[in-house]
């Protein structure tokens, strides 16, 4: 059976966009596993994606006011075994968006709740998780560490330093495992192109670069500008890899079964 | 009803064959030894056989072994489909009429 990826926060921009479209559908593919996107809110992410295929061809659109998004989820389940990512809105949306999932009925669900380092923003992470109240099964997804040399101290109010008097809210809510996603500005560059971070770092991980240098210079042997815009693009996509080379690393253990 | 080799007797194929056909296995063979583009270029010259690097890259890129023209995969992040390039990179590559 499909396991249900729901990403909720009832913040808005801790990262929910970020795990729905860049990183959950990485994983996937990763794992070459088929999976599906619900987006049940007014983002309209599918027009920033507007060259990524792999979110163009598994992308479903519903809104919150939509009576038969339960239907509709329920039927994929039962349909196909592809994974499902519901990218769920933020505020009143979120809230509603889980009462949809938990009317599901018997179903693999996970929750992903992404937050960032504020302490106001972790005070609302802790409330959708108690909301959610099915601890086993939720992950706390943390959102832009620097280093992991320096992840405990970036998130510091989710740690808690014994040294400082700062509380860990890890501890206070029992939570074992988190998944972390590092700053990285390729996310929106990656955007900015109308694709996801799996989409740019395609090009270099298919395109060989010694293959992409030797094409350049022939190509481009007479025009230097138009060679260094075109290899300022292959690293663009270089970097991307590394940076979701990092990501999947962090993800795997947790979705590798 | 003509069976495949009566067809093939009376017919003779017009698909145009590639010079570098005679050399697909010298070819790939350096390919995955690590050999760059240029350097198969060389081999080739030395062959008599004179070919652009372009052509030589689409020649890998469309053989049976065009998985070795493409990066050694590293991580578990793959390409979506074995044997065939990504939306984004063949956009990357239209952009820059390669």
């Amino acid at each position: 059976m499909a396991t249900i990826y729901t990403v909720v926060s009832t913040k808005g921009g801790v990262g929910k966009s970020t795990l729905s479209w860049h990183v959950l559908p990485a994983i996937f593919k990763a794992l070459k596993k088929e999976f599906k996107i619900f987006e049940i809110d007014n983002n309209n992410s599918t027009n920033i994606f507007s060259h990524s295929a792999i979110i163009q061809e598994n992308t479903k659109n519903v809104k919150t006011h939509n009576k038969d998004i339960t239907a509709e989820i329920i039927f994929e389940t039962l349909s196909s075994d592809n994974e499902i990512i519901i990218d769920a809105g933020g505020g009143d949306d979120a809230l509603k968006v889980i009462d949809i999932v938990q009317g599901i009925g018997e179903a693999n669900v996970k929750w992903i709740i992404p937050l960032n380092r504020n302490l106001a923003q972790l005070k609302n992470a802790s409330d959708t998780f108690q909301k959610i109240n099915d601890p086993k099964n939720t992950l706390f997804a943390l959102n832009g560490y620097s280093s992991k040399e320096t992840l405990e101290e970036d998130f510091i109010f989710y740690f808690g330093n014994k040294n400082l008097n700062i509380k860990s809210i890890k501890d206070t809510l029992k939570i074992s495992n988190e998944l972390t996603v590092p700053y990285t500005s390729y996310f929106e560059i990656a955007e900015q192109k109308g694709f996801t971070l799996h989409d740019l770092a395609a090009i270099s991980k298919e395109l060989d670069k010694n293959a992409a240098k030797s094409m350049f210079y022939e190509k481009f042997k007479d025009d230097k500008a138009a060679f260094l815009q075109a290899w300022g693009d292959y690293r663009l996509s270089e970097n991307a890899s590394v940076v979701l080379d990092e990501i999947i690393e962090n993800f795997l253990p947790y979705f590798a079964k | 009803m003509k069976t495949l080799e009566q067809f093939c007797k009376t017919n003779d194929p017009n698909r145009r064959k590639s010079r570098l056909d005679a050399y697909h296995d010298e070819i790939t063979e350096l390919y995955d030894r690590g050999y760059q583009i240029e350097q198969i270029q060389d081999f080739l010259k030395s062959q008599k056989v004179n070919v652009s690097q372009s052509n030589l890259y689409k020649f890998l890129s469309k053989n049976q072994n065009k998985k070795s023209v493409k990066k050694k995969q590293s991580g578990a992040s793959k390409e979506p489909k074995d044997g065939e390039l990504s939306p984004s990179t063949k956009m990357f590559m239209d952009k820059y009429n390669l």
